[in-house]
This record gives structure tokens, sequence and C-alpha cells, in this order.
């Protein structure tokens, strides 16, 4: 039996950040490339973010942060991931986010950091070629 | 340790429904033993009808009431990509503080009726890990979409008040399946028209139950009591004839068509069909090539063929 499986993948906007246009074009984007996609919507916090990623059975945690709390937020979800010994997850991010931080981030265990300008493809494929559970 | 323990975690359990809803069918059928009995409710109604709004009303209420909560949200897949976007915890955001509730998102792959193959299968993982009440949101639903019957106790139909003249509401399909109509929204039109309008064709089941209509504005939590009521009159009136018997068996029924439908359908969406429509327009016999699919089904195409 061929058992085909469907990558799913969680996008979330943590904390007091609305600004949600960029998370919903890519939540869009990423049904076109055939996963599908656990949108949140807003103000959810690290606790709400790893509890759906539990219900839902993600494949991938993706945070959309433009507010500037990102290294918080990440450092939360990751704390959390691993309380809840998650760890089959990618956990990648997106917004505004300095390059430095972003070398911190990816230091502290993020997988991947997408700014402004990212190609859809390029984050596809990064999913795709970096899931941490078979397919 | 027995499927029930490994049930009692949730990351586990997750899992378990991730296998199913990729067609384990051991799996399946194994938690099919373990089912306790669970009240299982369908959502349905027409996109942004509110039907996300009012389950998560309704949960709220009923988890005050010691309920625990189980949701299966069921969203469209795309025909092209096969990706969907699911979206139905947008509006449920208020049931993740609490710990009796477990809501999961599923994507229709593709199948028509207003849920996806397995969506009763996922019923059943809820109902043997002990969620005593459960929902099922359908995709947002036209008129034909009325699969949800075969599994829940009770169906909530969701109506709005501006769509529609009175043609549309003698119409076959959802309105022939609901047992409590909503007219959510309320405040937004010409509401009581609607219910009247309901009350009017809404005549009695045959099985002897009278079909309720109920106005609500789900955000305001205005009619949520009114609805809460309706449900219990309706559980009664389904454990004291003999429905939730007969429910039982009709899943179990859904389930194996649901089952042999997505092997069928599995092996229609691979590349033999090209050769079969070659034939077809050879002049080969549809009839005898129907025949010959449904024969190799348990043959050649099993049985680490297609599926």
């Amino acid at each position: 039996m061929i058992i085909m499986r469907k990558i799913r993948v969680l996008i979330a906007k943590p904390g007091l950040d609305g600004h949600d246009r960029g998370a919903k074009v890519l939540a869009r984007s990423l049904m076109d490339e055939g996963f599908e996609v656990i949108y949140t919507g807003i103000h959810q916090t690290a606790e709400d973010i790893v509890r759906t990623a539990i219900e839902e059975d993600v494949d991938v945690i993706g945070l959309s942060v433009l507010s500037g709390a990102h290294m918080y937020h990440f450092r939360r979800v990751l704390e959390l991931m691993k309380e809840n010994g998650i760890n089959d997850v990618l956990l990648i991010g997106g917004g505004i986010v300095p390059e430095e931080d972003k070398e911190n981030l990816i230091k502290m265990g993020v997988d991947a950091i997408f700014n402004p300008g990212t190609s859809i493809q390029e984050i596809s494929d990064f999913i795709r070629k970096n899931l941490r559970r078979p397919l | 340790m027995n499927i029930e323990e490994i049930l009692l975690d949730k990351k586990e359990m997750s899992k378990i429904m991730t296998r199913i809803e990729n067609g384990d069918e051991d799996l399946s059928s194994e938690i099919l033993k373990h089912i306790k009995g669970a009240r299982i409710i369908g959502v349905t109604g027409v996109p942004g009808s509110g039907k996300s709004t009012l389950i998560t009303k309704l949960s709220s209420r009923l988890l005050e009431k010691g309920h625990r909560i189980g949701i299966i949200g069921v969203d469209p897949s795309s025909p092209f990509s096969g990706g969907a976007v699911l979206g139905d915890r947008v509006r449920m955001k208020d049931l993740n503080r609490f710990e009796n509730v477990f809501i999961r998102s599923i994507s229709t792959r593709g199948k028509i009726g207003g849920l996806s193959y397995y969506t009763a299968d996922l019923v059943n993982v809820l109902d043997a890990a002990g969620y005593d009440t459960i929902f099922i949101e359908t995709v947002g639903t036209g008129q034909d979409e009325v699969d949800v019957f075969n599994i829940a106790h009770t169906i909530i139909v969701l109506q709005v008040p501006t769509l529609g003249d009175e043609v549309q509401i003698i119409k076959a399909g959802q309105l022939e399946i609901g047992d409590i109509y909503i007219v959510n929204k309320a405040d937004q039109g010409p509401a009581d028209e609607k219910i009247k309008e309901l009350n009017l064709i809404l005549k009695k089941r045959e099985n002897g139950w009278q079909p309720l209509v109920i106005k609500t504005v789900a955000v305001k939590n205005v009619g949520i009591e009114e609805i809460i009521n309706a449900l219990d009159e309706h559980w009664n009136f389904v454990k004291e004839t003999g429905l939730f018997k007969r429910k039982i068996n009709s899943r179990i029924k859904y389930m194996l068509k649901q089952h042999a439908l997505e092997k069928l359908d599995k092996i229609m969406e691979s590349e033999v069909v090209d050769s079969y429509a070659e034939q077809i327009i050879k002049g080969r016999n549809m009839h005898e090539i129907v025949n010959e699919i449904i024969n190799k089904v348990g043959g050649e195409y099993g049985k680490g063929g297609i599926v």
C-alpha cells in the first residue's frame, strides 16, 4: 500500500503584531505548492502555537514576526517545543529580522529565517529538503 | 501499551490521526473497537455563515458543563495543487486555553460531499480518546453536501438572512438533513422572514423529530443558550428512539463505503486512466472497462499496486 502523505505546515503570528498580509500570502502560496497549511491568525501565544502544532501534527512551524519581538517569540516557542518533546518539526520564520539576529536565531535552533523578497519556491524547496520526518 | 493509554497523550493521539488520515486501515479498525459512544454534532452551512464561531461558543458553554470537546474542522483542498489552507482555528482561538478540547483541521483531499474520506475514522479516534462531544465542521457547503448526516447524531444547519428567495427553501439536500436550523447573523438582514419560511417547510421528519429553528447572533452570544437546550432535547430524542444505535450502524457503513471509494478514486486519478480513455476513444465498450477496473481493485491494483 502506497501511503500518500501531505506535508502539513503551521503558519502563525505570535504576539501583538497584527500585520498578517505576508502570512496570508504565504499560506495561500504554500497551498499552491501542495502543502496543507494550518493558518491560526494573529495574536497567538507561544503556548497556542505549540499546542496547535501538536494537535495538527505538523511537519513545520512557521512564524511571521514584524513587531521586532522575534528573539523573544522564537526562544519561547523553542523552549516549549523542547518541553513537549517535539524534535521532528522544522521551525522557520519570516518578517523583519536583522541579519545579526538571524544568525543568533539559527544558533538558538531555528531552522531558517526568510526575509522579505524570498521566493515561495525557495521556502517550499527548503521545507521539502529539510523535513525531519519520512515522507 | 494498549491503545486507550496511548490516546491519553495528545501528541501520540495526533500522530495516530495522521496515520489514519493517510490510509492506515489496520489502525482504523483497531480504533473502532474502542469507541465509547460520544455525541456527534455536525455543523454545516455556506462559507462564512458562522460555523466556526458557533462551534466555539457552544464548546465554551459545554466545557463549563464538564464536557470534553473534540472538533474536526474540514476545509476544501485545491483541485490543482492538492494543497489547502485550513483556517477554522482562527475563530476557535478562545478554546486553546482549555485542556479538555482537541481541535484537528483537515482538508477534503479532493473528496466531494463536505467531508474527507477518513473524517469518520478521525471522529472515532476522538471518541475512543474519551471526548464525549464531537463537533464536525463541514466545508462551507452549498446545497448538496450531506455526508455528515451519516456520522452525526445531530445536524445543525446554518443559514444567513440575506441569501435566496423562498424557492431556495423548498429544494432538496441540506434542507432535508437538519435537526436544528440556525438563522445566524440575524442582525444583518431579514431574519424573521427566513425563520417564517423555514418553519413553513420544515415538517416532522420520518423519525418523528420536528426540526427546530433558532435565531442567533453567534459572535454576540445571542441565541447560544437556546441551541444548547435544543441540543439536549435532540440528544434525549436520539437516545430514547433508538436512533443512537442506528447511527453507529450508518457510521460504519459510511466508513466502509468511503474506504472503498478512496481506493477507487486513487485508481481513477492514476495514470492507468489514460490508457482506458485511449481504449474508449478506439471504441472499446465502457461497461467492459468499468468491470475490468472493479475486478482489478482486489487484484493487481491492490496488494501493493496503486492502492
